[in-house]
C-alpha cells in the first residue's frame, strides 16, 4: 500500500468519526438545552417535559408492561410490513404478466395511493373490529399501494432488449420473469423495504391511535387523553429509537 | 446452398394516426456459410428483417422458406449481458434456458472462453469487463448453441472506434473459425464491405433493395481488408447507393 494511500484512508476513517461525533453531538446539545430551559422554568414542562421526566416514566413503566408495548408495536410493524411485502410482489408480478389487467386496475392504484388511508379507520373498526386485525389492515393499506407501485415499476422498466434475447432463446414467460424480471430487481425490492418499513410504522401507530389498548401509539393516546404530556414524549421518544432500529436492520440487509 | 429463401417480404406497422410501411418486397437468399451484411440509413427497418427471422416480430406478407430445424442465433447492439451472473453463467444462459445444460456445454463453453481470451475471467461478473470483452462475452453466449445462422444486430455500434476496428476483427475470426452463416445488419458501410461475403443496400423508409453486390476480392482479415484498393472502390459505390456522395 503506498503512502497515499495510507493518507487517503486515514482522511476517510477521520471524516466518518467527526460525522459520527456532530450527530451525538447534536443529540447531547438538543437534551441539555431541553432540560436547562425546564429546569430555569423558562419552558412549561407540563406542556414540553423534560428529558429528566421522560427518563422518569420510562423507569416508571418499565415496571408496568414497557416491554409489551414496545413488542406488540414491533409485532405489529413486522407482521405488515413482510404482508404488504408479499403483496407488493404478488400483485406487481401479476400487472407484468397481464397488462390488460394493469391498464384496467391502473386508475384505481391511483386513486387508492392519493386517499388518505386514515379515513378508512373507522369503516375498519365497525366491518373488523377493534383490534389487532384492524391495525395490521390500516398499516396494510398504508404501505402496500406504495409497495406495489414501487415493484411494479421496477419490473417495468426491466430492459427491453434483455427480454428480446430471452425470447430468442425461445425462453418461456415464466423463465423470463424468475430469470430476469424477478432477479433483475432485487434492488429495486430492497429499496421498496425501506419505504415500506416506516409506511408499516407509520400504520400501525395510525391503528393504535384509534384502537388499540396497547402498542407505543396507544401510549401516546392514553398519555394526550389524560393530559400527561410526559407520556407522549416518552412514546415519541420510544418511536424515534425503533424506527431507527428498524430502519437500520432493512439497511444491513440491503449492505449484505 | 440457401438455408434460408426470402421472397417479396414485408412489414406494416400499424398506429393510431396511420400505418408506416417498414419493409417492401425484400427478397434475398442465405447461404451457408456466408457472411450476409445488411446496410441502410439509420432507422429504415434493416433490424426488423433480422428479428423477424428469427421470430421476434411477425411479418406482414411475403414467404420464408427455411431448412427444418434451423437454429437462429441473435446478437444485440448492447450486449445485454446480465450483471448479477458470471461470465460463464452469462455464456449458458441459453443452454439454462433450453435446458440443455450439460457437460458437453460447459465444456463447449470453457472451449470457447479459453479459446477467445476470456477463461480468466470466467468467473468476474460483467461490470468487470471492458466493452470489447462484454462484447465477446455475448458472441460466445450465442455460439453456446450452435445456431445455424448468426444474426448480428449493430453488434458493434456502442463500441468507440478503435475497439471497433477490433472486436469486429475478433468477431470475424471468431465466425470464421466455427464455420457460421452470418447476417449482420450495420448502418456502417466500410464495416460491411471489410466484413461480408454479400452485401445488401436497403433504401430509405419504406426499406427495399437497392442493390445487392457480392463482395469479391482477395480478403484476408476485417482491418486488413480495410488498405486494399478494392475496398474503397466498393464502400464509394455502395455510398453512390445512399445517396452519400
Amino acid at each position: 500500500m503506498s503512502s497515499e494511500h495510507v493518507l487517503f484512508l486515514k482522511k476517510r476513517k477521520k471524516e466518518k468519526i467527526l460525522v459520527l461525533l456532530f450527530q451525538i453531538l447534536i443529540f447531547i446539545v438538543f437534551i441539555l438545552i431541553w432540560q436547562v430551559l425546564s429546569n430555569t422554568n423558562r419552558i412549561n414542562t407540563f406542556l414540553t417535559s423534560s428529558p429528566k421526566l421522560i427518563y422518569k416514566t420510562i423507569i416508571n413503566l418499565i415496571n408496568n408492561n414497557l416491554f409489551n408495548h414496545i413488542l406488540v408495536t414491533t409485532y405489529e410493524t413486522i407482521i405488515s410490513f413482510i404482508l404488504s411485502l408479499l403483496i407488493g410482489i404478488i400483485i406487481a408480478s401479476i400487472l407484468w404478466w397481464n397488462k390488460f389487467i394493469s391498464k384496467v386496475i391502473d386508475p384505481y392504484l391511483t386513486i387508492l395511493n392519493s386517499l388518505p388511508k386514515v379515513a378508512l379507520g373507522p369503516i375498519l373498526i365497525i366491518w373488523i373490529g377493534a383490534n389487532t386485525k384492524s391495525i395490521i389492515v390500516m398499516a396494510l393499506l398504508i404501505s402496500s399501494i406504495i409497495s406495489i407501485i414501487t415493484i411494479y415499476n421496477g419490473f417495468n422498466s426491466t430492459d427491453d432488449n434483455k427480454i428480446k434475447l430471452m425470447k430468442s432463446f425461445n425462453a418461456s414467460k415464466w423463465q423470463i420473469y424468475t430469470m430476469l424480471v424477478l432477479r433483475g430487481n432485487i434492488n429495486t425490492i430492497i429499496n421498496s423495504l425501506k419505504i415500506n418499513i416506516s409506511m408499516c410504522l407509520i400504520g400501525v401507530i395510525m391503528g393504535e391511535l384509534l384502537v388499540s389498548k396497547e402498542g407505543i401509539g396507544y401510549l401516546i393516546m392514553y398519555g394526550s387523553q389524560v393530559f400527561n404530556l410526559n407520556l407522549v414524549m416518552t412514546g415519541i421518544f420510544l418511536l424515534s429509537i425503533l424506527s431507527y432500529i428498524l430502519y437500520f436492520i432493512i439497511s444491513q440487509i440491503k449492505k449484505n | 446452398m440457401n438455408l434460408v429463401e426470402i421472397k417479396n417480404l414485408g412489414k406494416i406497422y400499424h398506429t393510431i394516426n396511420s400505418e408506416i410501411i417498414a419493409l417492401k418486397d425484400i427478397s434475398f437468399d442465405i447461404e451457408k456459410n456466408k457472411f450476409i451484411a445488411i446496410v441502410g440509413p439509420s432507422g429504415c427497418g434493416k433490424s426488423t428483417i433480422l428479428k423477424i427471422l428469427c421470430g421476434l416480430e411477425d411479418k406482414s406478407y411475403g414467404k420464408i422458406n427455411k431448412e427444418k430445424n434451423l437454429k437462429f442465433g441473435f446478437m444485440f447492439q448492447q450486449d445485454t449481458l446480465f450483471e448479477w451472473l458470471t461470465i460463464m453463467d452469462n455464456c449458458l444462459l441459453g443452454a439454462k434456458i433450453n435446458k440443455c445444460l450439460n457437460n458437453d456445454t460447459i465444456n463447449h463453453c470453457i472451449n470457447l472462453l479459453k479459446a477467445y481470451g476470456l477463461y480468466e475471467f470466467k468467473d468476474n461478473y460483467p461490470n468487470e469487463l471492458s466493452g470489447g470483452m462484454r462484447q465477446r462475452v455475448a458472441l460466445i453466449r450465442t455460439l453456446i448453441l450452435n445456431p445455424d445462422v448468426l444474426l448480428l444486430d449493430e453488434p458493434f455500434s456502442a463500441l468507440d472506434y478503435q475497439n471497433r476496428l477490433k472486436i469486429s476483427n475478433d468477431v470475424y475470426e471468431i465466425l470464421k473459425k466455427e464455420n457460421k452463416t452470418t447476417v449482420m445488419v450495420t448502418h456502417d458501410v466500410s464495416e460491411a464491405v471489410s466484413m461480408a461475403d454479400t452485401i445488401i443496400v436497403l433504401s430509405n423508409r419504406p426499406a427495399e433493395i437497392v442493390n445487392i453486390y457480392k463482395i469479391d476480392y482477395d480478403k484476408e482479415s476485417p482491418i486488413k481488408n480495410r488498405l486494399k484498393k478494392e475496398f474503397n472502390e466498393y464502400c464509394n459505390k455502395i455510398w453512390g447507393d445512399l445517396n452519400v456522395i
